[in-house]
């Protein structure tokens, strides 16, 4: 049939609703993530602090001699959580996921495709944010929901859940909290950048450098140590103390969700900047 | 209403400018932005598909303005100059990706894809990763998905680049038929000669400014200030320039004996081409071929831009 003859396309059914659009990116971009190996196996990595939860849970009901120094309370969400993200799997997953999902469609003329389809900018930050909000789920909320099927599985009765009823929806929202958080950020370093490299690198050094380079300044200054809230890592762990109902008086975590929510509607600006007027001059 | 119209339309990049005070309308059929790198071609299509804003003026594609409004994207197809395939999937997953984003279904995007690798070519290459095709492939893969919904606005920019002779001839066979069923066509080029087999229907540009637009026959009569060419083949050139050489409107004439060939310049080329078919009736002058150098693209190009 020669190039020419469009005739069969004439189309007459109805067209999916916007958000399905932003699904078929999410879905293309998510595909191509877990083709490569070494995704899949950061990932694996990621679920290590897992087993070692999970054998902590073990012991705790099947080992009676370790009791006395193996419990298992609703602060071992919270620290599994919190240690996600201390400990780099976090991180290390907004990183990849993240850092060249817009840099790298900049580079690659890929940007324009995009521009140039029936999709709003909204859509299309959507479908870039979707796949890099999933992988942090997968290693903060899905692990944590996992470990409580692990203690529903060998626990003789549910003492933590009667101690602290709202234990699943606090996991539930700080994990959706860490996701939305590093997500944003993320994309809103991706999309200041041509190279998936350079806003790799900067989402990294903005990420743990904010902390060590302040405690540092603090220190050669002789003053007291920088609140958690200044750096990116500290605020998020701070921030746990008020999805889990336990702020104590020596906690800032108020003040870490205020840096947080400041550091996010600062992204969200970056990339309305970026993206919701971006052109297409080269 | 035209399909697309710019009203005095500017578009700055920092203190460069790239298009100057451009007003123009498009109808359906295919029209061709011709002009050297730099001329502002590009600068006009990215306006047109709403990939830029203009700086000053106004864009309007099918009754709005395109920036940013998927309205309009929804019924144009755009063949960029310049993307690379990064994305590690095949040609046929990738087509009917971005068909998805045009809002088919799974099985009608997967249908398009198919089908529109095939109409380019590519139908034994489907399942091939784009990221292992050659230049030529991907540029047909361009055409392909910049086709496959059906739009009423196409826009080409550089479409021939990195295409091999049958692909050439294959693409300019299908600007030219989608140009007559109907659709608004719009080509960018710098290759004349390609340009004149897709359309007679030129905006010529040089230095982000429009220096001259429509046919290219109207074009060259805008042009009567210049000086037309008349090449002609005769026999006997020594006898044909004595017999036109004390004609008013002659601006210059010179002859060669060794070629057959007498050239003219004149202001006055219909009276000049009314002249030489009397002689010929006459049997004053007998005449081989008579041609114009000046009535084809290249020509007017070079004679607008100065170069």
């Amino acid at each position: 049939m020669p190039l020419h003859d469009l005739s069969y396309q004439r189309f007459e059914g109805g067209r999916t609703e916007q958000l399905a659009r932003s699904l078929a990116i999410a879905r293309m971009t998510t595909s191509l993530l877990l083709k490569r190996r070494s995704f899949l196996l950061l990932l694996c990595a990621c679920w290590i602090p897992v087993i070692a939860r999970a054998a902590q849970i073990y012991v705790a009901r099947y080992v009676p001699q370790a009791s006395e120094f193996v419990t298992v309370t609703a602060r071992l969400w919270q620290e599994f959580l919190t240690q996600q993200v201390e400990y780099l799997p976090v991180l290390l997953v907004a990183l990849y996921a993240g850092a060249g999902a817009i840099s790298t469609d900049l580079s690659s003329g890929a940007f324009v495709a995009y521009l140039s389809k029936p999709i709003s900018r909204f859509d299309y930050f959507l479908g870039k944010a979707i796949p890099v909000f999933l992988a942090i789920l997968v290693v903060t909320l899905v692990p944590a929901l996992a470990l409580f099927g692990v203690y529903l599985s060998v626990a003789n009765d549910f003492g933590v859940l009667e101690t602290a009823p709202l234990l699943p929806l606090s996991v539930i929202a700080y994990s959706l909290w860490i996701g939305l958080y590093f997500t944003v950020f993320v994309l809103a370093i991706s999309c200041l950048s041509r190279s998936g490299r350079v806003a790799g690198a900067g989402f990294v050094a903005l990420a743990l450098g904010s902390g060590i380079v302040l405690s540092g300044m603090m220190a050669a200054l002789r003053l007291p140590s920088p609140p958690a809230s200044l750096s990116m890592i500290g605020a998020t762990i701070d921030s746990a103390h008020v999805f889990f109902g336990n702020v104590s008086s020596g906690d800032t975590p108020y003040l870490s969700i205020v840096a947080m929510t400041s550091l996010m509607l600062l992204s969200a600006f970056v990339l309305r900047r970026r993206l919701g007027s971006a052109e297409v001059a080269s | 209403m035209s399909v697309i119209a710019l009203e005095a339309v500017s578009r700055w990049y920092g203190n460069v400018l790239g298009l100057s005070r451009v007003s123009l309308e498009f109808e359906p059929g295919v029209t061709a932005l011709l002009g050297p790198n730099g001329a502002g071609k590009s600068t006009l299509l990215k306006l047109v598909t709403g990939l830029l804003r203009p700086s000053a003026g106004t864009v309007s594609v099918l009754g709005e303005a395109p920036f940013a409004n998927p309205t309009i994207y929804a019924r144009l197809g755009l063949v960029p100059e310049e993307e690379e395939f990064r994305a590690r999937v095949s040609a046929v997953d990738w087509l009917e990706y971005l068909l998805r984003l045009h809002g088919f279904g799974e099985a009608d995007a997967a249908a398009r894809a198919r089908k529109a690798l095939s109409e380019v070519g590519l139908d034994s290459a489907a399942e091939t990763r784009v990221t292992t095709f050659s230049r030529g492939m991907k540029q047909r893969l361009r055409i392909a998905q910049a086709v496959a919904h059906d739009p009423d606005i196409l826009v080409f920019d550089e479409p021939l680049t990195g295409l091999d002779p049958v692909g050439r001839r294959d693409v300019i066979d299908s600007i030219r038929r989608w140009g007559s069923q109907g659709k608004t066509v719009l080509v960018s080029s710098h290759i004349l000669h390609e340009v004149e087999l897709m359309t007679r229907e030129v905006v010529l540009m040089n230095a982000g400014k429009v220096m001259a637009s429509g046919n290219i026959h109207e074009i060259r009569r805008l042009m009567e200030a210049h000086p037309h060419r008349i090449l002609i083949t005769t026999p006997d050139p020594k006898r044909l320039a004595t017999r036109l050489i004390d004609q008013d409107g002659l601006h210059s004439i010179s002859f060669s004996e060794e070629r057959s060939q007498v050239e003219l310049e004149t202001q006055e080329p219909d009276r000049f081409y009314a002249l030489l078919t009397e002689l010929v009736l006459d049997d004053a002058a007998t005449i081989h071929e008579i041609s114009s150098p000046d009535d084809n693209l290249e020509a007017v190009f070079h004679y607008l831009v100065g170069k």
